[in-house]
């Protein structure tokens, strides 16, 4: 009972594979700039969150650094460490992953940080009290119910998810600090929606749904409760799967930026955009980006077909022109026009030289 | 089909529940008890905290608790008081094992529930535990989602009046219980059977069967049994799984031809409509029918009443909210600025220059009280906040006529309107409901909601056929005006009928009594001051819809040859919002 809670193991998490590969590609690659997963209550969305972080190994900071710098990549540094380390080698410690859960009534204050309000009061100095941004940076920042966010927060988020830098002009204050986070967003479709030009700056979008197969339910059932009857046993138990996981991510990250893509999935990936309808090319950057990430973790050298169209839902399906009116899921419509692109590759192979 | 649901019954579950969670609360997360303050109330409160036997400290959530009340924050007062940095501690950040009493959980926000329900799943954490006391009455005044998913533990005791003469357990049974909790087996069966009933009953989410098996084993622990047996199985769905249905685990209360089915399992062919029914009959292997149907038949006993009439329809019969005091939303943070006022910085955002400015006079007289060694001295008078202006979401509710032949036409327009409205209000957040009346009921058919995905299922289930009660309608729609008001929405009620009454509250067919009822129902509505609009869609020119119209303050518009998109936009033009 007093034994702090401990994370349930990301291994041991069952079904649930979008959101979990989701979450590894930006795990791999930040660069994709964020998850949207939209769906049922309960289905371990933070639980896959919360896993990965608690899989990847700690990270070395700066000691004195309110915004955890990583002492090791000098261009990333905040003003304050560049200070530090001018002067000597700065001390450093080691942090776990951070997962930051942004709650659903935080003010703006809360969020991106404000004026010391002790400090200026008591001894009349302009100092900045860093908010969840800072706490977030080189980790995740989730939030829960994104869509019942109030526009204007959504905005600042996705801007600093964005640029990976958070720059606070208010109250007299001139700061700004790294800010480079995973942004995880979650909600539920039955209780509003996110606006659509908000949608398609998430990078990835999953749908998560509570699973309707009673074995898979069950499953998930007994080994929560196996955890919950035991939680070191259990982890014991999976430490092992975890650590190859571990391992996987880490190579995958070193690996990611030397991964090739051929022309032809190039070619492919941008008649799949224009055969679906996305509004500009981050569509693109981002589907190129997330097959990467998953080529990485596979091991691979370069993206394949089968890559890509693995990835395509899941970067693409928010990104669709919609009609409110229109019942059809747009994962449907990006897999019809899949198939329609491989099998007019297939039949002109000289064109293309795209298989399956 | 209702065993014994006499007080005495529930108590002595509600008692053994009281136990279990005991035994084990952590996992539990919290326990969420339905019913209004009083006697006994007190009495199952006090029983807890004896069972709990001090191993958390208790700590309540004042009614007006914000963020700061439970994350902590600086405390103003006391660092201008001390010089320094003074951090009050917030209710949920404490190294010692919490338990948390929410009062009135059925007006917490969302916000205050969002961090509430983070809050217990957040590992490296003190235990925390919540007692969620829910006064609610009704659909319209439920805990916030995020909350009650968590709190799957729910102790009904709006059934009894007076506290039952029995002897109350002691702190023994549950220091035994806890002992003997990791060592109790649960058979394969048991989460079956509880996966299953969850699927039956349409819970989505997958800590109601989770919970459920957890109250199961701690069940079998408090008898001191080694393996979880169908009573802890029925248990576990009684209190668990059935206050969380959303649906009855057969259509339209039993129908009697599926019990003469030679399939001994009837109970395990839910009313699915996705199809998981195929899921739920298929696996279950041998024996677990038996458990299945104690699963379903203990859950079937202790739904929600309205439940068995029409899944995830509010049915609004007569049924008024008593009044309570109008809180409404916190006045935001967004919107348009209004001038800063005096107040505490956990009511909205400080505003320093606001606060120089009231200090700044003061300085020359303060000096001499606080010496000199201050540049500026402040009082706690001078903190000033800013505060907005917003501008209100808006409601618009439809109160359809579902009556008669016509209905079916009428009603897809109307149909066709709201998901036309809704489409919009992507752009400008507003809310649509959606009532239907016909013979002697008036039903919410679509909460205030600005969901399409909602709206459009909540649409499609929509009946029709039978007589005109208006006044029955008019009361309905008023009533959810005056709910949306007192949750910080302006309403508007479209009323779309052919404008006469012909069925009393009561179902009769009596025109005269139906058309007086209306009159007083149109009287009452008047005084709340919504704006009303009241489309008549009938051939003939009936002066009684005019009449109506009038009494309900209303705006006549006669639109013999509607269609969904001049409905909508007459909607629009006159709330102003095109």
């Amino acid at each position: 009972m007093d034994a702090m809670r401990i994370a349930y193991p990301f291994s041991a998490i069952v079904g649930q594979d979008e959101m979990k590969l989701a979450v590894l590609i930006a795990a791999v690659e930040p660069s994709v700039g964020g998850v949207l997963a939209f769906g049922d209550r309960g289905t371990g969305k933070s639980t896959a969150v919360r896993g990965l972080a608690a899989l990847l190994p700690p990270l070395k900071a700066v000691a004195a650094c309110r915004y955890g710098c990583d002492p090791d990549a000098p261009e990333s540094l905040c003003s304050e460490c560049r200070e530090r380390s001018r002067a000597a080698r700065a001390k450093t410690r080691l942090m776990p992953v951070p997962v930051v859960e942004l709650p659903l009534g935080a003010s703006e204050d809360r969020v991106i940080g404000a004026l010391d309000l002790e400090q200026a009061l008591t001894r009349g100095v302009k100092a900045f009290e860093p908010g969840l941004f800072a706490k977030a940076n080189r980790g995740f920042l989730y939030i829960d119910e994104v869509n019942l966010l109030e526009d204007h927060l959504v905005d600042v988020l996705l801007d600093v998810a964005a640029s990976g830098e958070n720059v606070v002009e208010r109250e007299g204050l001139s700061v700004r600090h790294p800010a480079r986070f995973v942004l995880i967003g979650t909600g539920n479709p039955e209780e509003g929606e996110l606006r659509p030009q908000l949608l398609d700056r998430f990078g990835l979008f999953v749908e998560v749904t509570t699973p309707t197969d009673l074995a898979q339910r069950v499953e998930v059932v007994r080994r929560r409760e196996a955890f919950e009857n035991d939680p070191g046993a259990f982890q014991d138990a999976w430490r092992a799967d975890d650590a190859r996981l571990r391992q996987k991510v880490l190579a995958a990250r070193g690996k990611v930026a030397t991964v090739a893509v051929s022309d032809d999935v190039r070619i492919l990936a941008a008649r799949l955009c224009m055969a679906v309808g996305t509004d500009g090319l981050r569509g693109e950057l981002t589907l190129l980006r997330a097959a990467r990430a998953v080529a990485a973790l596979d091991g691979a050298s370069d993206v394949s077909v089968a890559t890509l169209v693995r990835v395509a839902p899941m970067a693409l399906r928010h990104r669709l022109r919609r009609d409110p009116m229109d019942e059809a899921g747009s994962s449907v419509r990006i897999e019809r026009a899949l198939s329609e692109l491989l099998a007019e590759a297939a039949s002109a192979p000289a064109s293309f030289g795209v298989r399956a | 089909m209702r065993p014994e649901t006499d007080s005495t019954a529930i108590w002595r579950d509600a008692v053994r529940a009281a136990k279990a969670f005991a035994v084990a609360p952590e996992r539990l997360g919290g326990l969420r008890i339905l019913g209004p303050a009083g006697g006994v109330r007190d009495a199952y409160l006090s029983l807890l905290r004896s069972l709990l036997g001090g191993r958390f400290s208790e700590r309540r959530l004042p009614p007006s608790g914000t963020e700061e009340t439970l994350l902590g924050g600086t405390d103003l007062a006391a660092s201008l008081e001390a010089k320094r940095l003074v951090h009050r501690r917030g209710l949920l950040d404490q190294d010692v094992p919490i338990l948390l009493v929410v009062p009135m959980a059925e007006r917490v926000s969302e916000g205050v529930a969002g961090i509430l329900a983070r809050s217990l799943d957040e590992p490296g954490r003190a235990p925390l535990v919540y007692i969620a006391l829910d006064e609610g009455r009704g659909l319209d005044e439920a805990m916030p989602a995020a909350l009650a998913d968590r709190l799957g533990l729910t102790v009904d005791l709006r059934e009894i009046a007076r506290l039952p003469c029995e002897d109350l357990p002691g702190v023994d049974v549950v220091d035994a219980a806890r002992v003997q909790l990791p060592r109790v087996e649960v058979p394969e069966a048991a989460i079956q059977a509880l996966c299953a009933g969850g699927v039956a009953l349409g819970i989505g989410s997958l800590r109601a069967p989770l919970q459920a098996v957890t109250l199961a084993r701690a069940s079998a622990a408090l008898d001191g049994r080694g393996l979880v047996a169908d009573e802890d199985v029925a248990f576990a769905a009684r209190l668990i799984l059935a206050p969380h249905a959303t649906m009855a685990p057969t259509p339209e209360a039993a129908s009697p031809e599926s019990e003469t089915d030679a399939d001994p399992d009837p109970d395990a062919s839910p009313p699915d409509r996705r199809g998981e029914e195929a899921a739920a009959e298929a696996p279950p292997g041998q024996g677990v029918p038996d458990m299945h149907d104690i699963v379903i038949e203990a859950a079937r006993a202790s739904l929600p009443a309205g439940l068995l009439s029409k899944a995830g329809v509010s049915s609004r019969k007569g049924k008024r909210r008593q009044g309570k005091s109008g809180a409404s939303r916190k006045s935001g943070r967004r919107g348009r600025p209004l001038a800063s006022r005096p107040g505490a910085p956990a009511q909205g955002p400080f505003d320093l220059l606001a606060t120089l400015k009231a200090a700044v006079p003061w300085q020359r007289l303060r000096a001499k009280g606080f010496g000199a060694s201050r540049r500026i001295a402040f009082g706690r008078g001078d903190i000033h906040i800013r505060r907005y202006r917003e501008r209100s979401e808006s409601l618009t509710i439809f109160a359809v006529d579902a009556s008669g032949s016509t209905a079916a036409q009428r009603l897809a327009e109307a149909k066709g309107a709201v998901e036309l409205l809704l489409a919009d209000c992507y752009v400008r957040r507003d809310q649509v409901a959606l009532i239907a009346f016909r013979k002697a009921q008036a039903d919410v058919i679509l909460p205030p909601t600005r969901s399409l995905v909602r709206a459009k299922r909540l649409l499609a289930e929509m009946p029709s056929g039978g007589g005109t009660p208006l006044g029955l309608a008019i009361a309905a729609a008023a009533d959810l005006a005056d709910t949306a008001t007192r949750n910080g929405l302006s309403p508007t009620i479209v009323f779309l009928t052919d404008g006469g009454a012909n069925t009393t509250r009561d179902g009769t067919a009596d025109r005269a009594r139906a058309e007086s009822e209306a009159r007083l129902a149109a009287r009452r509505a008047a005084t709340l001051g919504s704006r009303i609009l009241m489309i008549d869609v009938s051939r003939r020119d009936r002066p009684f819809a005019r009449e109506i119209s009038t009494l309900l303050d209303a705006r006549y518009v006669k639109l013999p040859r509607s269609d969904a998109a001049s409905l909508a936009m007459a909607v629009g033009l006159h709330t102003g919002q095109r």
